[in-house]
């Protein structure tokens, strides 16, 4: 009978002297001193034999506390090997590069597989069944925070709000309840020309846009984005993502110390951005099908964001579309006029410099000041506006969830827009274009 | 394996902890972990906690013998259950009724000192030594003291008495430990810790002010050569990168005052008063291992996570060790599992392997 060499340790005791454990033919476990002493005897069912785990020491402990630890891995294994005990599935595994080659492809291709739908999955169903309640809380913290910093009250003229909330109201009549969304106007300096939605159907349009505006379609376009962020719940998708992420690598990995780490945030900025680009592009589908279904042109959002693009990126390098919130602008541009029927003199093929937007998340919605994360590029002169946040650029990001709210008013026809060509109001001062 | 008992000195000799484990083969048992608690949908990841602590302890040496870790998975299973149970509860009754949050906020504190002590006496009670395991001792009012008071107390005093709520905490943490019914104790002046945050301050603001100056002064000169533009393609990523670096400034800050306090409590330390443990950790070289592990592991998507736990472990049990005042051997054999069979394997039913 074969055996092992370790330490007998006594019953509840740390005292322990060699010793060596054989198994007999009898499935009986003895454990012998080194003068051969029959120190403890058990049976084998009795005992329990840690399993083994990469080399670490083993144990057979006895019902009445007493240990017998050894070194000797493979001896142990030797001894017991037929027996059942000792050795685990799990061990087998670890011990096969095979095996293990299997597991590391498994957890990639299962970790692909929940960052690309089970988040977003789960996300989708919670922002299903967040009560509105919360949602306007949410939404209105966000705004009051974004009042606080980067935001001030706009300097249009009421006619020049009047004639936008006409052309808002084109856009949610065509929505299943043109209650639910609130167009509201803000001074943006140091954000420049944007437009984003709060999951509570509030939508902000920024005075710097209206410069760069050329014709009610285009406006109208992103108008039909943000409502589309708002009916697909988009804000509070971010919100829910931003949190899955980090509390998933926790549950994987078991350590929950790596919330918080560079190691783990970074990959959640990434991701984000990911899912968000996949927004933009519903959102921009959306506001296609919305405004040919108005009877415009489609193609006027790709115009209106290739403009915004020229206007900002034509300097300056803009952020690659790996690293933005939206896809680039001339992916966007490209696709949009794929929808639209007309091919507009807009030629995909010039691809600009992309800029991506930037967006203000809504996943403000949960910091206050710390908005957005925007890239924006910043223009010309402009002051960019204290810079303090991220740069931005593009009109309509961001995401929206459903509530209340007032006024969409009677479609009356395209009036003129507000000041087109910018000018008038816009004040900010910077007048882009 | 030193099973050298009998005839070793008798006077005070150092003894070193060790640490045995090695990057690849804890890749192996990590990578087994990941893909079955995916697979099962994050059941798996109770027995993956096991075999991730039984790893490290059976790792660990000194006088050579390795801890040894006992939990069952099942309880781990059950306390997350629990613990997630709990979390959806307070997210869901917070969505409905915000103002929810305050109640939980009442509960949690009421809990938290049970919570803790609950868990140290998981931790302690399923860690082994020789077949002798360690226990832990904490009453809940000492408890609600150390972790609830204290850190309102430092809170309430914008942080000036936050290094004296940490060693409340550090106290309470180490003086209720014990091994075979032997007491751990520390104690360190208040002075001391007072020294490591100032001076963690000091690196802080050092840092910050000094490189910012720097900074400041190398574009002044820039901008007198070149044209403004050039700087304003920066623009856009100057407050991310502002972020980053005061987040690197602040993390090089914690680490320095972690490693620094964990030394100071650990030297402070006696077990039955005679055996005093050492810790020397560097926490310029404890930084450089953090970030260059971050480095790696962003890197590696990942996969170098293994080799930074065993890198980290390493550098860290390496540095401790304990001055044995008589011999180990015979101090041991003399220590006897002084909770009863049923306190041990029970553990108490009420006592949650939730990690804290």
């Amino acid at each position: 009978m074969s055996g092992v060499e370790g330490q007998y340790f006594y019953p509840k005791s740390a005292r322990f002297v060699p010793a060596r454990a054989v198994l007999t033919g009898d499935r009986l476990i003895q454990v012998l001193g080194a003068d051969g002493s029959l120190l403890a005897q058990a049976a084998l069912k009795q005992v329990r034999v840690s399993e083994r785990l990469g080399n670490i020491p083993r144990h057979i402990r006895f019902a009445d506390g007493a240990d017998f630890e050894t070194a000797d891995n493979d001896g142990l294994d030797a001894m017991l090997r037929g027996t059942g005990y000792g050795r685990s599935f799990i061990d087998r595994l670890e011990r096969s590069w095979r095996w293990v080659a299997v597991a590391a492809l498994t957890t990639g291709l299962a970790s692909a597989a929940f960052l690309q739908y089970g988040i977003p999955a789960i996300s989708y169903s919670l922002a299903q069944v967040t009560p509105p309640g919360v949602t306007h809380t949410v939404s209105q913290k966000t705004l009051q925070a974004l009042d606080g910093t980067w935001l001030r009250p706009s300097k249009l003229t009421e006619k020049q709000k009047s004639a936008a909330i006409v052309l808002f109201g084109r856009m949610t009549n065509l929505q299943k309840k043109p209650g639910d969304y609130l167009l509201v106007f803000r001074d943006a300096p140091g954000i420049g020309p944007n437009a984003f939605a709060l999951p509570d159907g509030t939508i902000v349009v920024t005075d710097e846009i209206w410069p760069l505006v050329k014709e009610d379609a285009e406006i109208e376009g992103v108008f039909a984005h943000e409502i589309s962020h708002v009916n697909h719940k988009h804000g509070l998708q971010s919100i829910y993502q931003a949190s899955l992420i980090p509390a998933t690598i926790a549950v994987v990995t078991g350590d929950a110390s790596q919330i918080g780490q560079i190691a783990t945030i970074l990959p959640g900025v990434l991701l984000q951005s990911a899912y968000s680009r996949r927004f933009e592009q519903q959102a921009d589908d959306d506001a296609a099908a919305t405004l040919a279904k108005a009877g415009e042109d489609p193609a006027a959002l790709a115009r209106f964001l290739q403009r915004m693009d020229d206007n900002f990126c034509k300097k300056r390098a803009c952020a690659p579309s790996w690293l933005g919130s939206h896809p680039q602008t001339s992916d966007r541009v490209f696709k949009l006029l794929h929808a639209a029927k007309p091919l507009h003199a807009l030629s995909p093929t010039k691809t600009m410099p992309a800029l991506s937007a930037e967006q203000l998340k809504a996943q403000a919605a949960t910091n206050e000041t710390s908005s957005a994360n925007t890239k924006t590029p910043i223009k010309k002169g402009q002051t960019s506006g204290g810079g303090k946040i991220k740069p931005v650029a593009k009109p309509g990001r961001t995401q929206g969830g459903g509530d209340n709210s007032n006024k969409s008013k009677p479609p009356p026809k395209p009036q003129e827009k507000p000041d087109s060509s910018g000018t008038r109001g816009s004040g900010g001062g910077a007048r882009q274009d | 394996m030193g099973d050298n008992p009998a005839a070793v000195a008798v006077a005070p000799h150092t003894l070193a902890f060790e640490f045995r484990g090695k990057g690849g083969e804890f890749f192996r048992i990590w990578i087994v972990n990941i893909a079955l608690t995916l697979l099962t949908l994050g059941v798996y990841g109770a027995w993956a906690k096991v075999r991730t602590q039984r790893y490290f302890y059976g790792n660990t040496y000194i006088a050579g013998h390795a801890f040894d870790y006992h939990a069952s998975p099942w309880r781990i299973l059950l306390g997350r259950v629990i613990a997630l149970s709990l979390l959806l509860a307070y997210s869901l009754s917070t969505s409905i009724y915000p103002i929810a949050v305050f109640v939980w906020y009442l509960i949690f504190a009421a809990f938290i000192p049970w919570l803790i002590n609950s868990s140290l006496r998981f931790i302690s009670r399923n860690s082994s030594y020789r077949n002798i395991r360690f226990n832990f001792t904490g009453a809940y009012v000492e408890a609600f003291i150390a972790y609830v008071l204290w850190p309102m107390v430092g809170g309430a005093t914008l942080g000036l008495l936050y290094p004296r709520a940490r060693k409340a905490r550090d106290y309470y943490y180490v003086n209720h430990h014990t091994y075979g019914g032997r007491f751990f104790e520390t104690e360190f002046s208040t002075a001391r810790i007072y020294l490591i945050y100032l001076a963690g301050l000091g690196i802080f603001f050092g840092i910050l002010i000094g490189g910012s100056m720097a900074i400041g002064a190398i574009a002044a000169a820039e901008a007198k050569q070149h044209s403004l533009p050039d700087l304003k393609i920066l623009a856009p990523v100057l407050p991310f990168m502002f972020i980053l670096v005061s987040f690197a400034i602040y993390s090089l800050m914690s680490v320095f005052i972690d490693v620094m306090v964990f030394n100071l409590s650990i030297n402070g330390t006696a077990l039955d008063k005679q055996h005093k443990l050492r810790s020397r950790v560097s926490p310029w070289r404890m930084a450089w291992i953090r970030i260059s592990n971050t480095v790696l592991i962003i890197l590696t998507i990942g996969f170098f996570y293994p080799w930074a736990r065993v890198r980290t472990a390493r550098y860290q049990t390496t540095r401790l060790s304990l001055i044995a005042a008589t011999d180990l051997d015979e101090f041991t054999a003399d220590v006897t599992a002084s909770q009863s069979a049923i306190g041990e394997e029970v553990a108490g039913f009420f006592d949650l392997g939730i990690g804290l």
